[in-house]
């Protein structure tokens, strides 16, 4: 090899050393041919905005028709349904002692419902809405396969090393609301739990990203479990859920980046690249994401269900309907019998969609109410689960603010909706 | 010669090492080892999941394994970095004195 003799003043600057670097580096060292590999044709498809977009949108779409397919159709709908509602159900209702109309009977087995003034048992688990029935139909009917279904290629995609060119491709939309690309982690993340989403927004740099991300993933991303359960009970209102959602997401962003004062700096990543997955690892994550859910999870359907039905035992539920019902009805223009779900929501959001679902069995609300209501559930409050992290994450000072934001976010997003409903003459 | 301020002016406006490094003109070896002594000029910092929050992955029993892309978090192959107010008094003062 030649090397070209070059004079160099001395003292040089740091960029000088640098550029001298550079040109020694040039001189002395030998690559070998780049051999441009699949691998490489695929890792610049997927982060190059023109066709990246296009392999997101088929990413997602993918993702989206496996969980409906293996968690919806296959598992739930297949099987789970024919279970509860056809052997479950049937065989606690004739061998549970005390029948319909007893108060331990409707807490734990079935509360049945009014026809024609007649109290009539239910044929199905959704509208039971007793201890062992919904209370396990709901966790482990449903929920259980679409958690297990969006943990399974979510590990997948991880593992491969996708998420960090979504990242990329999100990046300059995501600095309109004052994060940045990567804030898709936790967000893609809340889609399964918000409790790790929450955990993850440690990504991000900033109190006031931190801030952003936690108070918009309280109101704005459903979970994993309430996604199934919405799938199952209105998959032909799904892309409207989650359209008014995603408005709600960068709207509500945009507002509060304005609002918020701190910083919202840019990042330079380096972009990995693609990895071929390994089982164990895929496994090891699934059982460790999907143990922790049915652990959160369980107890608190059970006890959402214990909840619940003592409250309409007691009359307590009959009275916060009639309180909060002019409320409900004038403001948001749902019923007020959508109290029930509105308190299970405090425990799980699931369950609250579960109780909605029992609702709806007895065709006490429109389509458009329907549609209303799964989106107040989605946004009124978080989980009780969530609600404890967002408290440990943080400081009293951000928790307060996230709070406020998150009762004016309920009222203005709330009424907007009903607004726009009635101004399209469907509310 | 790309100098440090040009440098640090891109990467106040986010992307990826491979489209700076493409942008300069750059072999990406260069490009990080150059991004490596700002980090240790002071003028960029490495965001570390966690860090500052007093919360990182240690916590996670897949830390060990992990390949989620977590900065500096797992088998730490995600890199992030971003200007240090050192960094952007830098970028301020070189203006200054064009």
């Amino acid at each position: 090899m030649q090397v070209k003799k070059e004079v160099v003043k001395l003292p040089l600057s740091v960029d000088e050393r640098w550029d001298l670097i550079e040109k020694i580096t040039k001189q002395t060292v030998e690559f070998g041919a780049y051999k441009h590999t699949l691998k490489d044709a695929i890792a610049e498809l997927t982060v190059k905005p023109l066709t990246g977009i296009p392999v997101a949108i088929a990413v997602l779409y993918g993702f989206w028709s496996f969980f409906c397919d293996f968690a919806g159709t296959l598992f739930t709908d297949g099987f789970m349904v024919k279970i509860f509602d056809e052997h479950w159900l049937p065989w606690l209702q004739s061998v549970f002692p005390g029948g319909l109309g007893n108060p331990v009977y409707a807490l734990m087995v079935d509360a049945g419902h009014l026809e024609n003034g007649v109290l009539v048992p239910s044929d199905n688990c959704f509208e039971a809405f007793g201890v062992l029935t919904s209370g396990l139909f709901v966790p482990f009917g449903v929920v259980l396969w679409a958690v297990l279904a969006f943990y399974l290629v979510f590990a997948f995609l991880e593992d491969i090393g996708y998420l960090p060119r979504l990242a990329v491709l999100v990046d300059t939309v995501l600095h309109k609301i004052g994060l940045h690309g990567y804030a898709i982690v936790p967000t893609f993340l809340s889609l399964g739990c918000n409790v790790p989403g929450v955990t993850a927004t440690r990504v991000l740099e900033t109190r006031k990203q931190r801030f952003l991300m936690i108070t918009l993933l309280g109101i704005f991303i459903p979970c994993g479990a309430q996604i199934g359960i919405m799938q199952d009970l209105v998959p032909e209102l799904m892309g409207w859920i989650f359209l008014t959602l995603a408005i709600g997401y960068l709207g509500f962003g945009y507002i509060l980046n304005k609002i918020v004062p701190g910083e919202s700096p840019e990042i330079i990543m380096d972009v990995p690249p693609y990895r071929m997955p390994t089982l164990r690892n895929i496994a090891r994550k699934l059982w460790i994401r999907t143990s922790r859910f049915l652990l959160v999870a369980v107890p608190f359907v059970l006890l959402g269900c214990l909840i619940v039905g003592l409250m309409y035992l007691t009359g307590a539920m009959d009275w916060l309907a009639s309180v909060l019902g002019p409320l409900l009805i004038v403001w948001f223009g749902v019923p007020k019998e959508t109290v029930a779900p509105l308190i299970a929501g405090f425990l799980r959001k699931d369950l609250a969609v579960g109780v909605l679902g029992g609702l709806m069995e007895q065709g006490v609300m429109t389509h458009f109410q329907v549609f209303t209501s799964v989106v107040l559930l989605c946004i009124y409050f978080p989980c009780l689960a969530t609600f404890a992290l967002m408290l440990k994450e943080e400081n009293w000072k951000e928790f307060l603010g996230s709070l406020a934001s998150l009762v004016v976010m309920v009222f203005v997003y709330g009424g907007l909706i009903h607004l726009v409903g009635l101004m399209l003459g469907v509310a | 010669m790309v100098s440090t301020e040009e440098i640090l002016c891109r990467i106040e406006k986010g992307g990826t090492l491979d489209e700076l490094a493409a942008e300069f003109g750059m072999r990406k070896s260069v490009l990080v080892a150059r991004i490596e002594f700002m980090v240790r000029a002071g003028y960029l910092c490495e965001i570390k999941s966690g860090e500052g929050h007093g919360c990182g992955c240690e916590g996670c029993p897949m830390s060990k394994t992990c390949s989620v892309p977590v900065p500096g978090g797992g088998r730490g192959w995600v890199r992030m970095y971003m200007l240090t107010e050192k960094g952007r008094e830098y970028i301020e003062g070189v203006r200054r004195d064009k």
